[in-house]
């Protein structure tokens, strides 16, 4: 694409160039379509840091997608859990940094921009040959003089790996592989297969079957059941690293309601993020029961709610919140809800369910109850 | 040896140029119109102009109006030429490209009108699929006549592509659209399920092979030489590629199907020829830009030849793009996001679109004996194209790369970081914006064009036969060279018969054990048949195109098991036709829709989805609520389904009627409980009972393993 760009850059250049014939500066700063390309690029620069300013929080994740390109979905998951059984195992322990994932990934970002470099600086240079073809008039006739007298002109280590790789006829010695194919005009030379590509094409087969040898019959490679299977071992050992680690676990056996304010102020946003669609966002109710009144169809109380949330009650449409909720985040909603006991909603629904007393149930420990009177008090006040 | 004389038919060329032009921008239209819709869902103005229903119309509007007759245009200048002959008959070239052009008015009115097979890129309904294989036949026979008819003994390497295309786009064609008609309007698909999904997208990604890449890459082989004014860079390279990419293509379907319900080993078919595409795919790169060595100075001069090399530059790249696309890992990410749209339009705008648009600039001065009107015009035009390109690509990968990060997202906790899929939705709103704004820029730039080869036209006049001698071929021809390719240069038919062997090979070898072999589709007991209601709610689901935003595929990972529940399994789609998998994920995925929510809440959803999902960018589907469902169709959709195997009891089809009303008014009196007075008899109650039966079966077959 950018020697097309330049390329269309050249349209004008001819008239352009011998207006300026006389001025010193190289042709290409006297050019207005350098500077036109150069707009072009910045607008490119200036759409790109919008768009990566508009999703600043997914960067990381951004960086770390490169990496899993070249690892399977699940390694990517099994990854995490490694290290730790690793460190166990190893006497030896190499360096923490070459353990790091984050090495290789600078390692690879890095040799990304290398290569982006060298690419943009091999583009830069055709660039400038074709808007300004004498800029480097010497390096081109050396060259073509090598290449129509065969002498070996220059020839660093670089250029001959790449003549051998592209194997191609110069241009001024094409007649030799000219076919007798004429059609319509249409002539056609008997250049080689590129060695690259053919290599390239040689080399995809090999992986080919080496693919389809590993995952269908070795069995080295795991296909995608087995890959579920591993994402879900991952995932639950870390639930039961979390489980070990945080000290109170709330279940709906022990869950307790929340007074302290900020924690029902996050209770009132998961609300309304996941609840206020059938709830109302006064709790009135719609598709689902009116929450403000007293009577409740699955029990009230903060450890009905919280579990009826939790689990749901699929059958009559509330759905399970266990995979979308944490339980603190539950027992937060559940605490919001419970505020929501006796305000006056603008259309409510009619009661559902059965009258719930807010007895100290039997179970519950005294502060338990306690809260749950504070707060049914402060709402009747 | 006598020179004959024989004339050029221009005038065919010429109408199909301006059926390119003409369709080119209806349906750049419509894709904005859908770009659009997406951030301002006001834009779906009525039932007629939905997203689901606009979306198909753009797909095959650019794909078989624009791209079809600029295959076409290019075909029959440049067949005449490579051949020294005349198109075979004038009277089936003009049946051929007014009954293409009809053809696409029919496709213009029923699929707004939701007349639809929804299959991706086959959606017409069946008696446009017959319309179509007759044309294509015509299209078939005009071209073997001709080459019959020949004054050039060897055929160039642009005729083996139009070759393999003619033959394989007419087996991709017919094979996928088989299916038993119900009424003149509506007809199931032959296969279900896995099969139907394997079948679809044999043919959908084929249809990029021989539709959008093989007669281009033809193309590509007659109109670059020409304006560059070059040899071809290598003989041996296009034999190499051509028949390799032909051989490989055909199998590389499976890698729209990763990670799905599809059998392991057909998935990893479509892996490994994917991968070894590249090289064939690159091929056809190569040899178009190596052609250019030694012109390179003439691109600054030549419209035309900017408009290739930015071309075979985006050919190239979407060619590397898609292996690295079916990788497995990496499909992982961009499946069911923006990226895929992304990656199709580098081929779409850049490939298809930049080709056809160097051919007109050459084209049409050349028609009209005349130049071009206007070179700083056409450069203007390849401005804005390529912005515009640049404008519409780049968003969209950002917003594929987000939604999948923000899909799969799990907080510390071991929940979902994001598990309202809304969410997703909103944080890309502002990509569909930018998309919407390059898609502006291309349309604009072939505006510019349309102006400047009018202005061309009329400044010169048509040669509506161009004058031409050549001499015959000599009846007794002794085979002088010694490549052996040239044999079959030689011998259109054996062409053509050599071509059809190659890409039948691998549709056979996965297609038909798919079939075949019993565990590919293991049995799932607790899996049923739809009731006439769900029937008739999921032939509206298909009617709707809810497909072009939802997909009925649970991927196994944990990400989309919690958030959707447990992944599809092959067993459970056994009776649908067609399958409706979906291939990309605006909205979330539905296949474990059934019992998530009341069906009062999919009643207020469907009457206006941004009360119950603030935000939402889905369209209204209220008039669901005013139209009656049309049961007289429903004793034919199941004598359909049992010729397909679905085991309705005998006689059923007399009596689903009855089951259908007892079903809607129970679903109708549930609505009344929530204060929703609807008529069992409304489609709306028909389409809740389809998505409350949606994934709900396994469900029961759970239970009953857990009880024995």
């Amino acid at each position: 694409m950018f020697i097309s760009l330049s390329a269309w850059a050249g349209d004008t250049q001819a008239t352009e160039t011998t207006k300026v014939a006389a001025a010193q500066p190289p042709d290409w700063l006297m050019n207005a379509n350098t500077y036109l390309i150069a707009f072009v690029v910045i607008i490119l620069l200036a759409t790109i840091l919008a768009l990566y300013r508009s999703s600043l929080k997914l960067l990381k994740k951004i960086t770390s997608f490169c990496f899993i390109m070249f690892v399977s979905g699940s390694a990517f998951a099994a990854e995490e859990a490694a290290p730790a059984e690793a460190t166990k195992v190893t006497a030896i322990q190499p360096p923490d940094w070459l353990l790091h994932t984050n090495t290789y990934l600078i390692a690879f970002i890095v040799f990304i921009l290398v290569v982006t470099i060298v690419v943009l600086f091999k583009t830069n240079m055709k660039l400038i040959r074709m808007i300004a073809p004498h800029a480097f008039d010497d390096e081109k006739q050396t060259a073509e003089a090598g290449a129509v007298s065969g002498v070996k002109n220059r020839e660093t280590f670089m250029r001959k790996v790449y003549l051998r790789l592209v194997d191609s006829v110069p241009v001024a010695k094409e007649q030799d592989i000219l076919l007798d194919h004429d059609y319509d005009g249409i002539q056609e030379l008997d250049n080689n297969l590129p060695p690259w590509w053919k290599w390239g094409f040689y080399i995809t087969i090999i992986a080919a079957v080496i693919y389809m040898l590993a995952y269908h019959v070795t069995g080295t490679g795991k296909l995608q059941a087995e890959e579920y299977a591993d994402e879900l071992a991952v995932a639950a050992k870390q639930k039961e690293e979390r489980m070990k680690n945080s000290a109170e676990n709330i279940t709906e056996e022990n869950v307790t309601v929340l007074v302290d304010a900020a924690e029902i102020a996050k209770g009132k946003d998961i609300y309304e993020k996941n609840c206020s669609a059938c709830h109302m966002a006064d709790g009135g109710g719609m598709v689902g029961p009116n929450l403000t009144d007293s009577y409740w169809l699955h029990g009230g109380g903060v450890k009905n709610i919280f579990k009826t949330i939790t689990y749901g009650v699929p059958a009559k449409g509330m759905i399970s919140w266990q995979a979308q909720l944490s339980p603190k985040q539950i027992q937060e909603v559940t605490s919001f809800i419970m505020t929501l006991h006796g305000t006056k909603p603008a259309a409510p629904k009619e009661p559902q369910g059965d009258e719930w007393k807010d007895e100290p149930a039997a179970g519950a420990t005294a502060t338990d109850s306690a809260a749950v009177a504070t707060t049914a008090e402060a709402v009747k006040k | 040896m006598t020179i004959e004389k024989f004339r050029y038919d221009n005038k065919i060329v010429a109408m199909f140029a301006w059926a390119t032009v003409i369709w080119a921008i209806v349906g750049m239209l419509v894709g904005l119109l859908a770009a659009f819709q997406l951030p301002f869902p006001a834009l779906n103005f009525d039932a007629h102009t939905t997203f689901g229903r606009i979306r198909p119309l753009h797909t095959n509007a650019i794909i078989f109006a624009f791209v079809g007759n600029g295959m076409f245009m290019g075909i029959y200048y440049s067949l005449q030429r490579l051949l020294k002959a005349r198109m075979y008959s004038d009277v089936l070239s003009y049946i051929h490209f007014w009954g293409w052009q009809l053809i696409i008015v029919g496709a213009a009115i029923t699929l707004p009108l939701g007349i639809t097979a929804s299959k991706e890129y086959a959606e017409l309904e069946w008696p446009l699929d017959i319309a179509i294989a007759i044309v294509w036949v015509i299209f078939g026979i005009n071209m073997f006549g001709t080459l019959v008819r020949r004054r050039e003994r060897h055929l160039y390497v642009a005729i083996w592509f139009y070759i393999a295309t003619v033959v394989t786009v007419a087996v991709l064609h017919i094979v996928n659209s088989l299916a038993i008609p119900v009424t003149l309007f509506k007809s199931y698909s032959l296969y279900a399920g896995v099969q139907d999904a394997l079948v679809q997208w044999w043919y959908g990604h084929n249809a990029v092979a021989f539709f959008l890449t093989t007669p281009y890459l033809g193309l590509m082989y007659y109109f670059l030489p020409k304006a560059a004014n070059r040899p071809v860079y290598s003989y041996r390279l296009s034999i190499i590629h051509f028949w390799s990419l032909i051989f490989l293509y055909i199998w590389a379907g499976p890698h729209h199907l990763l990670y799905t319900a599809l059998p392991d080993w057909a998935q990893s078919l479509g892996v490994v020829f994917s991968i070894m595409l590249l090289a064939p795919s690159w091929g056809g790169m190569i040899n178009g830009l190596l052609t250019l060595r030694g012109a390179w100075d003439r691109v600054r001069d030549n419209p035309e030849l900017k408009f290739y090399v930015v071309a075979v530059t985006a050919y190239g790249m979407a060619t590397f793009e898609g292996p690295m696309l079916s990788l497995k890992s990496v499909n992982a990410i961009s499946h069911f996001t923006d990226w895929t749209i992304a990656h199709v339009h580098i081929g779409a705008l850049g490939w298809n679109g930049f080709l056809t648009f160097g051919i007109l600039y050459w084209l049409i001065p050349k028609l009209f004996n005349t130049s071009l009107y206007s070179k700083k015009l056409a450069g203007i035009h390849f401005w804005l194209g390529t912005l515009g390109i640049v404008f519409y690509a780049i968003p969209l990968y950002w917003a594929g790369i987000t939604q999948h990060f923000m899909w799969k997202e799990f907080t510390e906790d071991g929940v979902l970081r994001y598990p309202n899929f809304l969410e997703t939705v909103v944080q890309v709103v502002p990509m569909y914006k930018l998309r919407a704004l390059g898609g502006s820029l291309y349309l604009l730039g072939s505006l510019v064009m349309v102006y400047n080869l009018i202005k061309t036209a009329r400044a010169g006049k048509m040669v509506a036969n161009e004058d031409a001698e050549a001499p015959a071929l000599e009846k007794n021809y002794v085979a002088h060279d010694d490549h052996w390719h040239r044999w079959i240069e030689r011998r259109p038919a054996q062409m053509l018969i050599g071509s059809l062997i190659v890409i039948l090979i691998g549709g056979m070898v996965e297609i038909i054990p798919t079939f075949m072999v019993k565990s590919n589709v293991p049995t799932i007991a607790s899996v049923k048949p739809y009731t006439p209601l769900e029937l008739q709610g999921r032939d509206i689901y298909v009617r709707e195109g809810c497909y072009t935003c939802h997909s009925q595929m649970v991927r196994p990972f944990r990400y989309e098991t919690e958030r959707y529940g447990e992944y599809s399994k092959p067993g459970e789609f056994v009776y649908d036709h067609p399958f409706q998998w979906g291939s990309k994920r605006t909205g979330p995925d539905l296949h474990r829709e059934g019992g998530k929510y009341p069906n009062s809440w999919h009643y207020n959803h469907m009457l206006d989805p941004q009360t119950m999902s603030p935000g939402s960018i889905m369209p209204s589907y209220a008039f669901m609520i005013d139209d009656d469902l049309d049961t007289t169709t429903t004793a034919a959709k199941i004598r359909a389904m049992q010729k397909l195997g679905v085991p309705y009891p005998e006689g059923y089809d007399a009596q689903a009627n009855k089951d259908l009303m007892k079903q809607a008014n129970s679903i109708a009196s549930n609505l009344e409980k929530d204060g929703i007075k609807v008529m069992g008899n409304k489609e709306i109650v028909a389409l809740i009972a389809y998505l409350q039966r949606l994934g709900v079966d396994i469900k029961a077959e759970k239970t009953t393993a857990s009880v024995n």
